[in-house]
């Protein structure tokens, strides 16, 4: 095989790569036209083809397999034809693409030294050409062309004979010509052929980088139209395009580096330059690992403290020092709200200016601190709510004054401790959430839900997976990605997410999160002579078990019937005599176990960095005795529809 | 501490290729898949410079650069397209989307890196 003429130094790696990915191409292109219907494309599918054949071009090209760009370049054209519906596809359309395939296939062996002769692809490359241009009168194709910038002004005669030549090829219009140094030629022109056809004109007289064709959308098909658009006019271009090469430079980088002295110092940098050049006396700056590792030293201190209680009686001392160690190191970990806070006044101005909305933001107890690793978790879904409050919850200025409110709309955050809760509260005063809709919205995806419900319970069904009353979907929400994820996020650091909203006032959501995820507030269970440990926040109740309320239903496993609800069962032990009814996410179910220990906080150990994931287990613990106690994960085991009860392995 | 420049291609062999040559001249490089991921990948760190393909499933290199564009970490940082795709139009859509260059494929190396360093420094 000769060595290709690569564009990049040693090929060889990508070589490999090229290849496998091109076979990999290639079987999903095959795939795809197998079952592709003619009489109704996908269009979908029809767009996929077309990134794969573009995908193995563009490599190709770099890897210098020339034979292979020019048999992909009239796939190419062919599959932007059927997928802009330019024309109806065919079945020739597939068989055709289907054995071009198989010659790229063919070009692909040969090149990777594994097929012996380079194939024949003069045939298949004249069929798929024909295919491009089939359809009836030949369609005409209208393209915008810009020839420049020109190193040295044409001369006369030889612009004249290219454009009469495209007049005679096809109808040429509007030419703007500044024949410079520098300047540009362009014009539009419709014309049967394709764009290789149109650039083989060109490139008799300019050279291929100043050429640039734009192929115009919704071509007339045989004869254009007078009122054509003109081509795009843009605005004089302040830096010049590297003289040559293909790249267009928007900003030189002169201006650019300019700009960025000028204004470009990012306001978090300037805080961090402001808080160094104050705080170089009285703070340092140490790496999280560091504290991350001192908080566990201290937790190991607090149990074994806990088993010297146990064994030798209390030492008051030792426990007061340790609790007081515990709480100075978590406040090292403590970092104030408006951590997550600051960002906010940038993200609602810009997409207040977005969505042409007029916004003020009033934020009150940025002083507030959490730690450290739930400041990090709590910033997307706070963030996805001020953008919920903005987008949706908001109305235009021309909406709100005929509502008879201030044209200007608000968004409040706010946060607060609440014991060993943070409760942070996203309002807006907005049009509030649309009962009616919500309700047609879960009609329509056939969720149950009694028409005459109370708001609260129709407001839970925002929170519901992909349900979403948005029309159109912004790139900002709207995406289905919302509540549902917001509240699973909130979930898992332990949270709650409330909501409430009045039609014409608008809504608010508050969630809590507990100040830390270090230590959980929890109930302790015996259960088989083990201890679990069930976090504090997710037992709703526990009750001793009346036996003809357990029943056995088949195929489902067990249930308890508490007051109106039938719970499914989980028993833990042996004995059945004691439930604890736990709740994730609005789900409940009731764990058996054999006795009822104590309330305690307790500190996490992450199970995955000591052992591994086990499903239905989220941690850790020590216990003040030195045995290990798991964690359970209440979420886990109160989603398990279907899969029959959990139980400790 | 060297540069770091986000590589984004549909096409990993083209990915690798930008990225090499990337690499070759000392700059620190990530790769991303489609544009969907590059602005997760964004959002976690703030790199240098982006060099973005156009045509990608999910979300396109256009889309891509005015995503960055709106976030107030990607203000100052360079944004190149690198497309075989050249039409007049899709560029003027993503100088508007705030792209800094375009630049066509098949791309010769020597003239990245000549680019690149203009807009790392």
């Amino acid at each position: 095989m000769k060595p290709p003429a690569s564009r990049i130094g040693d090929a060889g790696a990508f070589q490999g790569i090229f290849f496998e990915e091109a076979d990999e191409h290639l079987g999903a292109v095959e795939k795809l036209l197998l079952v592709l219907d003619p009489a109704a494309p996908d269009a979908e599918a029809l767009n996929g083809i077309f990134r794969a054949v573009h995908s193995i071009k563009g490599s190709a090209g770099m890897l210098g397999f020339e034979e292979i760009v020019a048999l992909t370049h009239v796939l190419e054209n062919l599959l932007d034809v059927l997928r802009k519906k330019e024309r109806a596809l065919t079945r020739a359309d597939v068989d055709a693409l289907l054995r071009a395939g198989d010659v790229v296939k063919l070009q692909i062996a040969f090149r990777r030294g594994s097929h012996a002769a380079a194939p024949d692809k003069e045939a298949i490359e004249a069929e798929v050409r024909a295919l491009v241009d089939a359809g009836g009168a030949p369609a005409r194709r209208r393209f915008s062309v810009t020839l420049g910038p020109l190193a040295e002004a044409m001369e006369g005669a030889t612009l004249q004979t290219m454009l009469d030549g495209l007049a005679t090829m096809g109808e040429l219009e509007s030419p703007q010509i500044n024949n410079i140094a520098g300047g540009e030629v362009r014009f539009s022109v419709s014309l049967a052929g394709g764009e290789a056809d149109l650039k083989s004109v060109l490139e008799l007289v300019v050279s291929p980088e100043q050429i640039r064709i734009e192929k115009t959308d919704g071509a007339p098909r045989g004869t254009p139209t007078p009122s054509a658009p003109q081509p795009p006019v843009e605005p004089a271009r302040e830096p010049a395009p590297l003289a040559d090469s293909g790249i267009e430079l928007f900003t030189s980088a002169s201006a650019w580096r300019e700009r960025r002295r000028a204004g470009g110092r990012r306001e978090s940098d300037r805080q961090i330059e402001r808080e160094r050049a104050q705080g170089d006396a009285s703070s340092i700056r140490v790496s999280v690992e560091k504290l991350d590792r001192l908080v566990n030293l201290v937790g190991e201190l607090v149990i074994t403290e806990a088993m010297l209680t146990q064994q030798h009686g209390a030492f008051p001392e030792l426990s007061r020092h340790t609790r007081n160690l515990q709480e100075a190191v978590m406040a090292i970990r403590m970092v104030p709200i408006s951590a997550v806070f600051s960002r906010f006044p940038r993200l609602v101005r810009e997409l207040s200016q977005r969505f042409g909305k007029e916004v003020e933001i009033k934020m009150s107890g940025e002083t507030t601190e959490l730690d450290r690793g739930m400041i990090e978790k709590i910033t997307d879904p706070l963030t996805h709510l001020v953008r919920n409050a903005v987008d949706h919850g908001l109305e235009t200025p021309e909406a709100r004054r005929a509502a008879g409110k201030p044209a200007c709309g608000t968004v409040w955050l706010s946060a607060s401790q609440r014991g060993g809760s943070i409760v942070i509260e996203v309002r807006d005063n907005g049009r509030g959430l649309d009962r009616s809709r919500i309700l047609a919205k879960a009609a329509q995806r056939g969720m149950a839900i009694a028409p005459d419900a109370p708001d609260r319970e129709v407001w839970q069904l925002i929170f519901e997976p992909g349900f979403s009353t948005v029309d159109t979907v912004t790139d900002v929400s709207g995406r289905g990605v919302g509540m549902d994820v917001v509240r699973r996020n909130i979930h898992v650091l332990g949270g709650k997410v409330d909501l409430a909203s009045k039609a014409g006032e608008g809504m608010s959501v508050t969630v809590s999160v507990p100040l830390t995820l270090a230590i959980i507030d929890a109930m302790t269970v015996g259960a088989n002579g083990k201890t679990y440990v069930l976090p504090l926040a997710s037992v709703v109740e526990s009750l001793k078990v009346e036996p003809a309320k357990l029943r056995s239903i088949a195929g489902h496993g067990r249930t308890l019937r508490v007051r109106e609800d039938y719970l499914p069962v989980h028993q833990l032990g042996k004995s059945e005599s004691i439930a604890v009814v736990v709740e994730s996410e609005g789900t409940r179910a009731a764990l058996l176990v054999d006795e009822l220990i104590g309330q305690q906080q307790v500190v996490v150990k992450s199970l995955e960095t000591n052992f591994r994931k086990v499903p239905g287990i989220s941690a850790a613990t020590i216990m003040g005795d030195g045995r290990v106690a798991l964690i359970l994960d209440t979420a886990h085991i109160v989603n398990r529809q279907g899969e029959g009860a959990w139980q400790p392995s | 501490m060297s540069h770091s420049i986000l590589v984004v291609d549909d096409t990993r062999s083209m990915r690798k290729m930008v990225a090499t040559v990337l690499q070759g001249a000392g700059y620190s490089v990530e790769e991303a898949g489609d544009g969907a991921e590059a602005l997760e990948k964004a959002k976690l760190r703030v790199f240098d410079l982006v060099v973005t393909d156009h045509n990608m499933p999910r979300m396109d290199g256009v889309t891509l650069v005015r995503a960055l564009r709106a976030l107030p970490q990607y203000d100052h940082v360079a944004l190149i397209v690198l497309s075989t795709e050249t039409g007049a139009e899709l560029k003027a859509r993503g100088r508007e989307a705030g792209a800094t260059g375009w630049m066509a494929k098949p791309f010769d190396p020597q003239k990245m890196l000549d680019i690149v360093r203009q807009f790392v420094a």
